[in-house]
């Protein structure tokens, strides 16, 4: 099915060349002539996009546009103005508008902005599914172990010193993996509410890298699979905050290890990265597996490309796509770069560079 | 010189008037020039010039800007959206029209930019002659290639190859679109109000709606011409005829 855009413009020639245009592009596109025509259409129909242009008579964009978010939160609105006021600007982008045009606008531009804009509501929208789902399944997940942690508890005082040591150690193993299972479902809940603070301190990444891969050891140990640690001489220290960091590297590793396959190599690098005009200093950290299941575009979502949807059933890969979705999150709110590759056969390489302290 | 007189007049819900006067020569179209127009800091050639405009430094003033100044000005501090009666005198006819400001100003700023020497504007001159105030988007459509196909039977009778599948005039509104840009670029340097900025993506939205009807093969009014196209239906036999 078409995306279906409503054009919102008081001049007629205007919305004849740009609905032609739109439709040939292969948009279902509907026009109103005001705000008020827009809404009663808005009321009537789902649209995925509205183009609304700022000054109108009866009813303006920028007095439509509170209605219109009211009325259909989940349709997005790009603004249009053939009068540049970058105070309009803000306000529109304030009270919830995507974006903002000045007329003249170049179609084509409109067409790759809109491309844009639909590729990453569809990629948020999939991103929340797996979210959802992955919620559901969580219970079931959380419900067997905490079975086992309750049984531990009440047979420990039955068994010998040496017994309850090993079972209190396999409790203790299984409430981590809860916790991090529940932790990562409330930071994606809070990263997407907006809630991140971050604590930056100066952080020595190597011993950070080195902590990281003692604690995963035993999970690759378990996959089979063997962990290579290669850090820089002299490597910079980072400006971040170190428990977050630390989770983004664990997030790393777990995807690498779950999704490996058995025998496979896993290297930890971490490097300094000299910046330019544009970008300061960084240190980089990048995660490789020999060998891995997951594919480069298996994680398309987390790119607003085009990819293979997320299979419902694999729910090691939602875990996956779900981990790396917070890691993006906490790397970018540290002015930071995350992105995956290079990438070739069967091997796979997730990295992120954060600021240099 | 035989000229060709213009009026508009814009009439406002208050009663107040503008008037523009525009004389063009009867046979080359070009605009006469008013001796006392006035020439803001904005009609510099250099100031926003168009990114394809192939005049060099030696011209001080843009030939446009300068020609549009008057009704600019004008318009400086006026909304696209006010209500106007517009009434264009041609020597031919009257026309009038309530229309937003936008509109009427567009109308007017077409046939101006058509005719003040711009050397890639020109080549929309002889539309100026068959000027149609007011016009919808089809009928600038099919005013713009009628004209051109009008020009490709000229260059037929003098022996050249005609452009008959209208790429060259595609390739005309693409440059005539930087025009637009830039123009719409200065107006808003010269505006405190949007009218003369809409004006100019009005003549935009129809510059772009004229390349998707070419684009699109003129299928918007190819049923219309069935007559020259299609092969003539034979007529039914009625009913009382025996068959042969």
């Amino acid at each position: 099915m078409s995306d279906r855009i409503l054009l919102v413009d008081d001049e007629d020639s205007l919305r004849l060349s740009m609905k032609m245009r739109l439709k040939g592009a292969g948009f279902d596109v509907d026009e109103a002539a005001d705000g008020e025509e827009a809404l009663d259409k808005i009321r009537e129909n789902q649209y995925d996009v509205v183009l609304l242009d700022i000054k109108m008579p009866t009813l303006s964009g920028l007095d439509a546009l509170p209605m219109i978010v009211q009325t259909s939160p989940k349709t997005d609105v790009i603004m249009m103005t053939g009068f540049a006021d970058f105070s309009d600007a803000i306000e529109c982008l304030k009270a919830g508008a995507k974006d903002y045009l000045v007329k003249p606008i170049e179609v084509t531009e409109l067409v790759t902005r809109l491309k844009t804009l639909l590729r990453t509501r569809q990629s948020e929208r999939e991103l929340q599914s797996v979210q959802q789902h992955y919620s559901s399944i969580l219970f079931y997940d959380l419900f067997g172990p905490l079975m086992t942690i309750r049984d531990v508890v009440h047979s420990a005082h039955k068994l010998k010193e040496k017994d309850q040591e090993a079972l209190l150690g396999y409790a203790t193993e299984l409430s981590e993996l809860l916790s991090a299972k529940v932790r990562g479902m409330l930071d994606f809940n809070h990263i997407e509410s907006g809630v991140l603070a971050l604590d930056r301190k100066k952080i020595d990444i190597g011993r950070l890298v080195t902590r990281v891969c003692e604690t995963q050891s035993i999970l690759a140990q378990k996959n089979n699979v063997s962990l290579v640690n290669e850090v820089q001489q002299k490597l910079r220290a980072a400006l971040c905050d170190g428990e977050k960091t630390e989770q983004v590297l664990n997030y790393f590793l777990t995807a690498a290890i779950q999704n490996s396959s058995s025998g496979a190599e896993i290297k930890v690098s971490a490097t300094n990265k000299a910046g330019d005009n544009q970008v300061k200093d960084q240190v980089q950290v990048s995660v490789r597996s020999s060998d891995s299941r997951v594919q480069e575009e298996d994680l398309n979502i987390l790119f607003h490309k085009n990819g293979r949807p997320v299979d419902g059933k694999n729910a090691k890969l939602q875990e996956t796509v779900l981990n790396l979705a917070i890691a993006k999150r906490i790397i970018e709110a540290h002015g930071g770069l995350f992105w995956i590759g290079p990438t070739e056969k069967k091997s796979i390489q997730y990295n992120f560079s954060i600021p240099a302290a | 010189m035989d000229q060709l007189n213009y009026t508009y007049k814009f009439t406002f819900a208050n009663g107040q008037e503008k008037d523009f006067a525009v004389f063009q020569d009867a046979k080359t179209l070009e605009l006469q020039r008013e001796a006392d127009a006035p020439k803001p800091e904005w009609t510099k050639l250099k100031f926003s010039q168009c990114s394809n405009c192939p005049l060099d430094d030696s011209v001080e003033y843009c030939p446009v800007a300068i020609n549009l100044s008057r009704v600019v000005e004008t318009f400086r501090d006026n909304d696209s959206f006010e209500q106007t009666t517009v009434t264009v005198e041609t020597p031919q006819r009257t026309y009038s029209k309530k229309v937003q400001l936008q509109k009427g100003i567009s109308s007017l700023l077409g046939m101006i930019m058509v005719t003040s020497n711009c050397p890639i504007m020109d080549r929309l001159r002889p539309m100026a002659r068959f000027h149609l105030p007011f016009a919808t988007s089809l009928e600038t459509f099919y005013r713009t290639v009628s004209m051109y196909l009008t020009a490709q039977y000229f260059l037929l009778r003098k022996g050249e190859s005609p452009d008959w599948d209208l790429s060259k005039l595609l390739e005309t509104y693409k440059a005539i679109s930087h025009v637009n840009k830039g123009m719409s670029q200065r107006l808003l340097n010269a505006s405190n109000k949007d009218a003369n900025v809409n004006a100019v993506v009005i003549l935009h939205s129809f510059g772009d709606g004229v390349s998707y009807f070419i684009e699109d093969g003129l299928s918007e009014i190819k049923d219309m011409f069935s007559v020259y196209v299609d092969s003539p239906k034979k007529p039914e036999p009625s009913p009382s005829e025996p068959n042969k």
